[in-house]
């Protein structure tokens, strides 16, 4: 079944060895840090170091893909900052009508680089962890089960319900809806398909949660763990370093 | 082991009775079929046993319902699941749907009871052995087929070591190798001592794997016995239940007086067929 998680099993050091907690810590350090690093290179190297280590992990060409989804969006942040940001003043070049100044381009790449640092340190999370592992390691440090239950189960219940979907299009499909035309036709067509979903959708909510009682769902007391977790010694160094570093871009920040 | 005496149970806003004064007792490592029309009350007496009825579903209860010494209607939800398991009709529904791999999901409730590992794995190890599903416990339980999935779901209740576990239709959705699948898992349970009570349309199914068979119509208790001594009832018909088909061949050929009972499984019927075939030829 198609899962909706992008992790896929590697053996590399960074999907087998280095802990959740870690990827996690580093991706919120990361985040904060690509907000708070006060000049471009400093950002730059921070990305460059992001590509060696989803390189590492050999991800850097689905990180790629994810970070080629937000192009467009770049692409219409450096023309608009480019052409029209109130600070703008030192013309770079001219195109025909279009003028590109310097302080807009380079406003334009702090925010580049924040977003790129941004979703490369997410990238690396997402891909090389496991949802259920992460949501695990979240719940041994306090995290509420269901909360925790609710997270992982969406990765599984949205293929689930994607596929009830499906068949229940082709059953009406089959009685005569059309599903195909324009955009009103294609409206009407999405009643008989919704209301089916949604009723099934409730009645199976129903039932999971009375099977969830049943496996002592609500049940007091400390949860246990099926896995044991392994964190290498070295992990809690690098946790260490994350945060210093966190630490020293905070304090340089602030000093500038 | 489950002892109810006059139950009786009212859903919310509802008049008429769902359960009507029903009185039998379970014995420990005994297995009950029951059948019935549907509406008859098969589903509701499944969840009354779990304590679904009144704590989840919620309207009025009276009578007794004991479950090894519990008295379920005062007992909580999480003390009840301590003691019984229940089975659903769809397997997809009853999985928990946060779990990646087979093995995951049956140490779910285990989980959630806090047991410790090295005892959760002897668990899974057990009930895995015992339903035939060890080669499936590092598989996706969403990509399984659907007897695999109702067996990993029967071993995800079987994993916390319930003494009753209630089946609520448990092969209504399955093929018949789906429904074969299944039956063996509840023939292991059998043998292992197990109480099982079990809602099923599949009377065949039922009349080889049960120790008796309870019949249900409009909330009532109508007959509960052995199954050649349930499906020899004049007033089938009447329930709304039509004996196996095994029987209704014997009926049709030796169309005599069953009050001894009559054959309810292929083997049994192959048997009376060829006493009754010397028997004439005598």
């Amino acid at each position: 079944m198609q899962q909706l998680s992008l992790y896929i099993e590697k053996e590399t050091f960074i999907h087998q060895k280095v802990d959740p907690i870690t990827k996690l810590t580093y991706f919120i350090a990361v985040t904060i840090m690509a907000f708070l690093m006060p000049v471009l290179a400093g950002a730059i190297i921070l990305f460059l170091l992001q590509l060696l280590l989803l390189l590492w992990a050999r991800e850097l060409r689905r990180a790629g893909k994810l970070m080629l989804g937000i192009l467009i969006v770049l692409i219409s942040l450096f023309i608009i900052q480019g052409m029209f940001h109130p600070d703008n003043q030192v013309l770079l070049w001219q195109l025909g009508p279009l003028r590109f100044y310097q302080e807009g381009l380079m406003v334009a790449t702090t925010i580049t680089l924040r977003m790129l640092n941004m979703i490369s340190a997410g990238a690396l999370l997402i891909l090389t962890t496991s949802p259920n592992h992460l949501m695990e390691a979240c719940e041994r440090r306090g995290m509420s089960p269901k909360l925790g239950y609710i997270i992982t189960s969406i990765f599984q219940m949205i293929p689930i319900m994607l596929r009830n979907a499906a068949v229940i299009q082709q059953a009406q499909e089959s009685r005569g809806m059309n599903v195909k035309g324009n955009l009103w036709r294609r409206f009407q067509a999405l009643i008989p398909l919704i209301v089916p979903l949604i009723l099934s959708s409730l009645y199976s909510i129903r039932e999971r949660a009375i099977a969830l009682e049943v496996r002592a769902f609500s049940a007091k007391g400390k949860k246990s763990f099926l896995h044991e977790e392994k964190i290498l010694p070295a992990m809690y160094l690098i946790r260490l370093f994350i945060i210093c570093s966190l630490a020293g871009v905070t304090i340089w920040r602030v000093c500038t | 082991m489950i002892q109810i005496e006059r139950l009786t149970y009212y859903y919310p806003h509802q008049e008429e009775p769902a359960l009507k004064e029903l009185t039998f007792t379970v014995q420990q490592g005994e297995s009950v079929g029951i059948i019935g029309l549907n509406g008859a009350g098969k589903s509701t007496l499944c969840y009354a046993i779990m304590g679904l009825v009144p704590h989840f579903y919620h309207g009025t209860i009276s009578g007794d319902l004991w479950v090894n010494g519990i008295n379920v209607p005062d007992a909580s939800l999480g003390e009840v699941s301590q003691h019984v398991g229940l089975v659903f009709q769809n397997p997809l529904h009853q999985l928990s749907g946060s779990k990646a791999t087979v093995k995951d999901e049956i140490a779910f409730g285990l989980e959630n009871l806090g047991m410790p590992r090295e005892k959760m794995l002897e668990r899974i190890e057990w009930v895995s052995e015992l339903l035939g599903i060890a080669s499936l416990l590092h598989r996706n339980p969403f990509s399984l087929s659907g007897g695999q999935m109702q067996r990993v779901a029967i071993a995800s209740v079987l994993a916390m070591k319930p003494q009753v576990i209630v089946m609520d239709e448990p092969t209504s959705q399955l093929d018949p190798a789906g429904t074969a699948e299944v039956f063996a898992a509840i023939e292991a349970l059998r043998k292992e001592g197990i109480t099982t009570v079990i809602v099923e349309h599949k009377i065949e199914w039922l009349a080889e794997h049960c120790n008796r068979i309870a019949i249900l119509a409009d909330g009532e208790l109508k007959a509960i016995d052995l199954p050649g001594k349930v499906f020899a009832q004049p007033d089938l018909h009447e329930w709304g239940v039509e004996p196996p088909v095994y029987t209704r061949v014997y009926q049709k050929i030796a169309a005599e007086n069953h009050s001894s009972g009559v054959p309810t499984t292929l083997k049994d019927t192959v048997e009376r067929l060829k006493a009754y075939e010397q028997n004439n030829q005598g």
